[in-house]
């Protein structure tokens, strides 16, 4: 690989945030996180200037690992229309679900604009739009990034996910786009982004739940690793973040009552051919994914394709949110090498200290501001 | 000039679901650190944890004055490190290292680290069988 122009991947999501800030009507006074990722060309420059290190020169760094990870991934491209679940067997019979697997995508979960009408990707242009992204996690700009995910391992090239012939994560509606939010749906949203109390910072931040779902799709380059157990009558699927635990049961046994709600929801699985389909409500009212309400409607479907990949497809039903059901499907391959850490989030959550000392500094800048 | 202001960020939202990093990361960059601090740093690794959701490397800095600060700074996920070869024993107590980071917006001495490198510039988390995985010099230059 020689010398490429580098692409500010962070800068994009600060651009992003702002116009998702701005996007929003505003109705009342502005919180203080309106002052939050509005980082100047000044500062940028600044930063820049400070850094021991210029995007070329990171990217030198993990040249071979780079051309290493291409090599690979032009070998091992995922086709949807290729599918031919081949799933090895539990002593007991059922598909062999069981092993460590890796929930993280490079695929967007909507279809880009200049994608529309193409849901599918050659394998040629696959493997060019994988080595886009590889390009440009690798080049990392010092100046706008928070760390540098390459040298910790963090970039998706550095993980087993390979190259993908979809466009777009979600499959239905076939456009590759959310449907659009209900009124009610972006008047949850809305009021979300507009506090800045400990209470509405994500469950994640506050060590309460993880953030790899259910459902399980990764919504930003993070990686989530995964381990499922089987017996006859339960499937467990564990996740690394939070250390978050689904105890599935097979047994059709009735659900809780309406009144029981759980941070992940109450799940019921069962076997349609080599696929576990496992539908999941009864969350938690405070919980709002993606601004959903207490009355989703989840559901999975998990396939094993082959030794290395596991299908996962979720459909996400509630009226109140959205105008209608959407759904994704994606490989998740196998973890290598396997094995989960403790999430040791509550003795070490120096996260949520720092944030919100953090926003009480900017609260403290915006108010004399405004008295200015 | 309506249009043109679409178009243009209809193809930066683009870029950004695209390549975005993530935007509810658990530290929350934004909330936490100010990115018009940047600091150069070069101290004298105290504590390392290992510990998710972040790592946490912790360093003794001598100021100008000849005072002594010790400085916390956060980096990537251990499951992270670990598959790209970093144990416990890749950054040693007492190794010294500089480190490129943003300072806490609370002014504190914090700071979410971009880099972490020996003072010969190679990268302090480049993998096991990576150079400077023992915290020893090595051949490997760029």
């Amino acid at each position: 690989m020689g010398t490429v122009a580098w692409a500010p991947r962070r800068v994009s999501m600060l651009l992003l945030a702002v116009m998702l800030w701005a996007s929003i009507p505003v109705t009342g006074q502005a919180p203080p996180s309106a002052l939050i990722n509005q980082r100047s060309e000044e500062t940028v420059e600044a930063a820049r200037e400070a850094s021991p290190r210029t995007p070329e020169e990171t990217f030198a760094y993990f040249e071979d690992e780079v051309d290493e990870a291409l090599a690979q991934a032009i070998r091992q491209v995922w086709d949807p229309t290729r599918i031919r679940p081949n799933s090895p067997r539990t002593p007991w019979g059922d598909p062999d679900l069981g092993g460590y697997w890796l929930n993280a995508a490079y695929t967007p979960l909507e279809r880009p604009d200049e994608l529309a009408g193409k849901p599918l990707y050659t394998i040629e242009e696959a493997i060019e739009a994988f080595r886009g992204y590889v390009t440009r996690d690798a080049s990392v700009d010092p100046a706008t990034v928070h760390y540098d995910w390459t040298e910790f391992g963090m970039d998706i090239w550095q993980s087993p996910v390979r190259p993908n012939r979809r466009t777009a994560l979600i499959v239905d509606p076939p456009d590759g786009k959310l449907p659009a939010l209900t009124p009610e749906g972006r008047e949850r949203l809305q009021t979300q982004a507009r506090l800045d109390t400990l209470e509405s910072r994500s469950l994640y931040e506050r060590c309460i739940s993880g953030n790899q779902g259910p459902p399980g799709i990764p919504f930003t380059q993070q990686t989530g690793e995964a381990q499922i157990i089987q017996t006859p009558d339960h499937v467990v699927l564990t996740m690394q973040s939070n250390s978050d635990v689904r105890i599935i049961p097979l047994d059709g046994r009735p659900r809780p009552p309406d009144s029981i709600r759980a941070w992940l929801g109450d799940a019921r699985g069962r076997w349609e051919g080599d696929t576990l389909v496992v539908e999941t409500t009864n969350f938690h009212e405070e919980r709002k994914w993606r601004g959903a309400a207490d009355n989703l409607h989840l559901e999975e479907r998990f396939t094993r394709i082959d030794e290395v990949t596991l299908l996962y497809e979720a459909t996400i039903t509630d009226p109140t949110t959205w105008e209608a059901p959407w759904t994704v499907e994606f490989p998740w391959p196998k973890l290598e090498p396997p094995g989960l850490f403790e999430f040791a989030c509550h003795e070490q959550n120096y996260g949520i200290i720092n944030v919100m000392r953090g926003v009480q500094a900017r609260a403290a800048e915006y108010e004399a501001a405004l008295e200015r | 000039m309506r249009n043109a202001i679409t178009i243009v960020c209809t193809v930066v939202a683009g870029a950004a679901l695209l390549f975005s990093a993530p935007v509810s990361a658990h530290h929350s960059f934004a909330a936490a650190y100010d990115e018009s601090k940047p600091v150069n740093l070069q101290g004298v690794v105290t504590q390392v944890e290992l510990v998710n959701p972040h790592s946490w490397i912790w360093m003794d800095v001598t100021q100008e004055d000849g005072t002594v600060t010790n400085w916390g700074l956060e980096g990537g996920p251990p499951i992270n490190l670990f598959r790209n070869g970093v144990t416990k024993d890749t950054l040693p107590v007492g190794s010294e290292i500089t480190v490129f980071a943003y300072q806490a917006k609370s002014g504190e001495s914090k700071g979410v680290a971009v880099f972490f490198e020996y003072l010969d510039g190679r990268k302090v988390f480049m993998g096991g069988s990576a150079p400077g995985a023992d915290g020893n010099p090595s051949p490997r230059t760029r």
